[in-house]
């Protein structure tokens, strides 16, 4: 129980990664978004996602965090590797392994022409995959090392609407507390005999047994937390004061900087690329910008 | 600074009203306490004084409701908010930050308060609650009781005219509650702030009002001054709601005075003792006269079994724990090294100072938690290599939170459930039986989400009961309860002799059901065993934040060992007639 609520709770430290303004976190990951949609190559597409993963060790996360971040990443990774083998629909493409071989009775005409194992499809999964999981490492990262307040005071610092601001954190704030709850419920219907393992309709039972009282508690919660907050002068003037002033260290600034014209520039020199590839416009000029596109981004 | 004037209200989907006509006038600065059996409408009168009914709940509302003047119907939610402050019955659902310093901060900084004077009232508010020490504290870390104590300080850093609680120290330990009540009261003389506080703990919050103010079905049926209250005391017995016991005792040795506090009753009865010799003896022998002795058979019989309950020994061990740590957190432990055997067909009370460790340690005890070090047997069976499923049917745990407990359509099929899941046989009776002995068969066909909470609790509790477990277990069961419930579901499992574990902060309750009571402070057991015994041993009581019954305080004073009203009653009694006789 107290294992689930952990994992989705942030991990207060003091470490360079915990210590950096909630809004350079939140730049820092816009900025990754951007380089990560961007990126074609594997190789950098690797490099990045190691990056990433560095500041888990920086931050010095606890080992159930990293148990859940290994878990989710190998799914991920390997689900979408999986799935873009077997459907890569680009051409050329090259079998390297046969499943269901065309002429096997039945499976064959049902596959459509059998199911395959395409090299390209690898190599376009991996990125594919890779892309998600650096996105994915770094949004983890952010909320496992940013106090939900901080978050809050971040979005608002980024010109945010604080009404959405406090949506959202508010929303990320019981998801822990809602995990809890679930893995009491469970506790609760163990204790009275039921074996929520079961399969078949037991999966349906179980999650109408589960989400009947967390969903009566939320909308209960929500109903109290709306008045309580109220109560408490929320949006009572258009403005609001803060005990907590955020503000960016000299690190904050290099790191937001590396990554905001490093995200602009990988996305340039994309675009330009993009335009010499499809025919749009070429310069000689140009010609080591295309270099480094081809090669490495 | 409040005037209420013909209210009704019905809840949208509902055809009975809620409130039903209420009048009610409140000056500034009273210290007003609003009671009445569960159910009667206490939380919903709260909820229309900063305007969350009618605008946020819609429903059928008429009549006047003026806060300063202003009609909440007529006013913006907001303005009225800066005049009212709210604190609710479960503070889970009104915590929303991560660290205490920032849930106590939202008020001033929607507020617009400078920085400095945000932390100013930051650190005042904590420290009115006795919390500033866990300023920078997780509150998820917290206690159900050290959470009550964060909403309450969230709400006084806002300085509010009007302070409107409902149930605002149902979880917290005696000690706390009398702390926080006093700061409370002070704020009250000091600041003028006018406060209303909806509570079933009338037996204790009284000395502390200027004004008790009694709804029942909807309407407001008892408003007097707290000094003249309980010169009504037939009412409140006919509410099933708790007296303090020096009133009990007063009017049960047929004294017309109603005390509040200890130094009161001993006033009393030094002034009248001599004096009432004859009288007393008078009503002992013709207890018919006697209103107490009318009302309060059933907590008689309560003492009589205790006492006999106390003395009962039983050695089959169906929990042995040994040198047990555990904590939520690696380098923070939660329980710290106990030792604990407890006996088939005992009863006993987990007490203690908020955060002490007792809800923990329920949790273990249904394998819901394993042991960082030591270990759990439950029914001989270590609790490391097993999962809750292990014990089902075997032990029941009701949550301090019924909510999580319920998930049924109907009360009738939630008290089904666990029969059927372990193909027991009998089910209907067995049903019919736990609804009957929660006094809810009534309710069998109700959505259970949509009962009052201590009917939701009540229903929580049957659920657990039809399965007939050889161990129950429950946390924090008479929070929100009146006296009638509390009696209700704590006699049942006494004349079941159940095996019981329940974890409580009221005393008189531990005294009258528990066979036996651990005190519990930082995570170790202090004390362990009988009530009698317990209840003597001060230093340990005052560690744990808990105080004796004032009947007790009151016997010692009078040099007279006595455990309850009753036992006190008749320990006078026998003085003053032999006094006579001599």
């Amino acid at each position: 129980m107290i294992g689930a609520r952990s994992i989705a709770e942030p991990t207060i430290k003091d470490t360079v990664i915990h210590r950096m303004d909630p809004r350079a976190k939140i730049l820092i990951l816009i900025s990754t978004v951007f380089v990560a949609v961007a990126l074609d190559n594997q190789k950098t597409m690797f490099l990045l996602f190691l990056i990433v993963l560095s500041g888990f060790v920086l931050a010095r996360m606890p080992a159930i965090k990293i148990k859940t971040l290994v878990l989710l990443l190998v799914l991920l990774i390997w689900g979408t590797i999986y799935s873009q083998a077997l459907f890569y629909s680009q051409l050329p493409r090259t079998v390297i392994f046969t499943i269901i071989n065309p002429d096997f009775p039945i499976l064959g005409w049902l596959t459509g022409g059998g199911l395959f194992v395409y090299e390209e499809g690898l190599h376009h999964g991996a990125i594919q995959g890779l892309r998600s999981a650096s996105i994915l490492s770094l949004g983890l990262l952010m909320c496992w090392t940013t106090d939900s307040r901080d978050m809050l005071n971040g979005l608002v610092g980024l010109r945010v609407p604080y009404s959405v601001a406090f949506m959202v954190i508010t929303a990320v704030r019981f998801l822990p507390i809602i995990i809890t709850e679930v893995t009491t419920v469970i506790t609760v219907q163990r204790l009275r005999g039921f074996n929520p393992k079961k399969f078949g309709s037991g999966i349906i039972k179980t999650l109408l047994n589960i989400l009947t009282p967390t969903l009566a508690n939320c909308v209960r919660r929500t109903g109290t937390l709306a008045v309580s907050v109220q109560s408490r002068a929320f949006r009572a003037n258009p403005d609001r004061t803060s005990l907590k002033k955020l503000e960016f260290s000299n690190l904050d600034k290099i790191v937001v900087a590396v990554c905001v014209s490093a995200a602009i520039g990988v996305v340039i020199i994309k675009l330009v690329y993009n335009m010499y590839t499809s025919g749009i416009y070429y310069t000689s000029g140009l010609r080591p910008v295309y270099a480094i596109a081809g090669g490495y981004l | 600074m409040i005037q209420i004037k013909d209210l009704w209200y019905t809840y949208p989907g509902r055809s009975e009203p809620t409130l039903k006509g209420i009048n009610l006038r409140v000056e500034k600065g009273e210290f007003v306490l609003l009671t009445g059996p569960t159910g009667c409408g206490k939380s919903t009168l709260l909820k229309t004084l900063n305007g969350i009914i009618p605008h946020e709940s819609g429903g059928t509302f008429s009549g006047s409701v003026k806060v300063k003047g202003l009609e909440t119907t007529d006013s913006n939610q907001m303005e009225i908010s800066k005049e009212v402050g709210l604190v609710f019955q479960n503070p889970d659902d009104q915590i929303f930050s991560t660290t205490v310093e920032d849930e106590v901060a939202f008020g001033p900084e929607n507020l617009c308060f400078e920085q400095k004077e945000i932390d100013k009232k930051v650190e005042e508010a904590l420290q009115i609650v006795g919390m500033s020490s866990h300023r920078l504290a997780s509150t998820n870390s917290l206690s159900g009781g050290q959470k009550q104590r964060i909403c309450i300080a969230s709400m006084l850093a806002m300085t509010p005219e009007v302070l409107a609680m409902d149930e605002p120290v149902s979880q917290m330990d005696p000690m706390g509650t009398h702390d926080v009540l006093n700061t409370v009261r002070e704020l009250n003389r000091k600041l003028k702030t006018t406060i209303l506080l909806v509570e079933h703990r009338l037996h204790e919050l009284a000395p502390f009002v200027d004004r008790i103010v009694i709804m029942d079905d909807g309407k407001i049926v008892f408003d007097q001054p707290a000094s003249k209250a309980f010169d009504h005391i037939e009412v409140f017995y006919r509410l099933g709601l708790r007296i303090p016991e020096p009133v009990e005792l007063c009017h049960s040795l047929g004294i017309k005075a109603s005390p509040l506090s200890v130094s009161g009753a001993l006033a009393v009865l030094n002034s009248e003792n001599f004096k009432e010799n004859t009288r007393i003896s008078q009503l002992l022998s013709n207890p018919e006269g006697n209103p107490y002795a009318k009302n309060s058979s059933r907590k008689d019989s309560i003492e009589n079994d205790s006492i006999e309950n106390n003395t009962s020994e039983n050695n089959s061990s169906i929990i042995s724990i040994q040198d047990l740590w555990s904590g939520y957190e690696k380098n923070k432990m939660v329980l710290k090294g106990i030792n604990l055997e407890i006996y088939k067909g005992e009863r006993v009370a987990v007490m203690g100072t908020n955060g002490s460790g007792k809800s923990t340690l329920l949790l273990h005890l249904a394998a819901i938690l394993k042991p960082d070090k030591g270990s759990v047997k439950v029914f001989g069976e270590d609790t490391r290599s097993k999962n809750p499923y292990s014990f089902a049917g075997k032990v029941g745990f009701v949550f301090q939170n019924p909510d999580l407990m319920l998930f049924c359509d109907s009360a009738e099929e939630e008290t089904r459930f666990g029969p059927v899941q372990l193909k027991y046989s009998n089910i209907e009776e067995r049903v019919r039986d736990s609804l009957e002995a929660m006094s809810i068969l009534h309710l069998k066909h109700d959505l259970p989400q949509a009962l009052s909470r201590g009917q939701r609790l009540r229903t929580a509790v049957a659920s657990v009961l039809s399965i007939n477990p050889e161990l129950i277990l429950l946390d924090e069961p008479t929070t929100g309860q009146d006296r009638v419930n509390i009696e209700q579901m704590m006699d049942f499992f006494k004349n079941n002799n159940s095996t019981l574990v329940f974890c409580t902060h009221d005393i008189e309750v531990a005294m009258s059901y528990a066979t036996r009571i651990l005190v519990m402070n930082e995570g170790q057991i202090i004390a362990d065993g009988k009530g009698k015994e317990v209840i003597k041993d001060t230093e340990s009581l005052r560690k744990a934040s808990l105080t004796q019954p004032p009947v007790v305080e009151i016997a010692n004073q009078l040099g007279v060992n006595a455990f309850s009203v009753k036992e006190l009653v008749k320990t006078l009694t026998s003085r003053s007639v032999e006094r006579i006789k001599c």
